[in-house]
């Protein structure tokens, strides 16, 4: 006898703009997540369904969704855990929902461009002069923070995200908090600037579901912490260093 | 384009999941720790006024319902306290060499210190 759950799939419609819930019977195979669940649905039963996946393995972030109401990768979330059923799979919270499972993630690219997430140099060197050495212990203050898939589970955890849409948010700062701490990097006081604003770090209450959330344990909300430690030492620092603290 | 349908966290979002539930708590720990440095300052206040005014006050202190009152601010600033000092490592990254220091050898000064100050407190009152 087959193996069955019921997945009830959020449904939405862009050209009414309705949604619905929608349940679908699937046989399952042990070792099935539920990406497996939805390809199953699409391949065979409803092929309208939308949803978005790429790598399978953990690594794409595409396939963030909200499964019996936590963010999860669906690709990383196995049936076996959520028997009996049912198992309620919708889009991640705090995102415009474009159809049925599948978010605009417009919002997240805008913020993350804000916090300049690239490597900033006052002068570029010559390739002639060679690399920017860096120590393993410098790569260590910042390699957990380069993990980052960009998966937004984080965004759809993070209650401030849900009630101050214009907050940066946990991946956007974090990763302003990596390119702070590479020491190749001289961009920081350009940094800050955003992460300081009032949309930035200090609008962040520690909820810590940003951190509990993350398939790659990138702990942005801890990252948020340390830049608010940072950004403190830097104002008053500012003080004593009136011209070019931010360094 | 059609869009729509930005799925926010409800009022009860708090409500949703137990690490938001503690978070809640945690904030709402700053009501009864803030109502009870008025009740400090109101001491202070009465202290410096008359004898009759100060013992008056105090004597409504041990009524029951400021006894609740007390109890409940102290769990919670016990709450606060723990869990503010739990958070700590989370937030300061201390390094030696490419290991980060274990966060128990970041709180745990923290508990010390917490639990040296609530003796120093208590030899004060009841010596």
């Amino acid at each position: 006898m087959a193996n069955t759950v019921v997945l009830e799939v959020f449904r939405y419609d862009p050209e009414t703009r309705e949604s619905r819930m929608q349940d679908f019977e699937v046989e399952y195979q042990d070792d099935w997540v539920v990406l497996d669940a939805l390809n199953h649905i699409k391949d065979q039963i409803d092929g309208t369904l939308s949803h978005r996946w790429s790598c399978r393995m953990g690594v794409c972030g595409s396939c963030g969704m909200v499964v019996n109401g936590y963010p999860k990768l669906t690709c990383s979330a196995f049936i076996r855990d959520y028997l009996p059923g049912p198992i309620r799979v919708e889009p991640l919270a705090n995102f415009e929902v474009e159809r049925d499972l599948i978010v605009d993630f417009d919002m997240f690219l805008e913020k993350l461009q804000r916090v300049t997430p690239w490597l900033v140099r006052d002068e570029e060197r010559p390739i002639e002069d060679g690399e920017h050495i860096q120590t393993p212990a410098q790569l260590a203050q910042y390699k957990q923070y380069t993990l980052c898939i960009n998966c937004m589970l984080c965004y759809s955890a993070c209650p401030v995200v849900s009630h101050e849409p214009d907050f940066l948010g946990p991946a956007a700062l974090a990763l302003g908090h990596r390119y702070n701490l590479d020491s190749r990097d001289q961009g920081k006081g350009l940094r800050l600037d955003e992460m300081l604003s009032s949309d930035g770090i200090w609008d962040c209450t520690f909820v810590g579901a940003c951190s509990d959330v993350c398939p790659k344990h990138v702990d942005p909300a801890g990252a948020i912490q340390q830049a608010k430690v940072s950004g403190t030492m830097e104002y008053f620092k500012s003080f004593l260093m009136p011209t070019g603290s931010r360094k | 384009m059609s869009k729509s349908s930005r799925r926010a966290l409800g009022p009860r979002w708090w409500l949703m999941r137990r690490s938001y539930f503690l978070v809640f708590m945690r904030e709402l720990t700053s009501i009864f720790i803030a109502s009870y440095l008025v009740i400090l300052l109101l001491i202070l206040a009465k202290v410096g006024g008359d004898a009759r005014s100060y013992e008056s006050f105090r004597e409504s202190l041990t009524s029951p319902g400021m006894l609740v009152f007390g109890v409940i601010t102290l769990a919670f600033t016990l709450f606060h306290s723990i869990t503010f000092i739990n958070l700590i490592p989370q937030g300061m990254a201390i390094w030696r060499g490419e290991e980060r220091v274990h966060p128990a050898l970041i709180a745990g000064p923290g508990f010390v210190g917490l639990v040296a100050v609530v003796a120093i407190v208590l030899v004060a009152i009841l010596r």
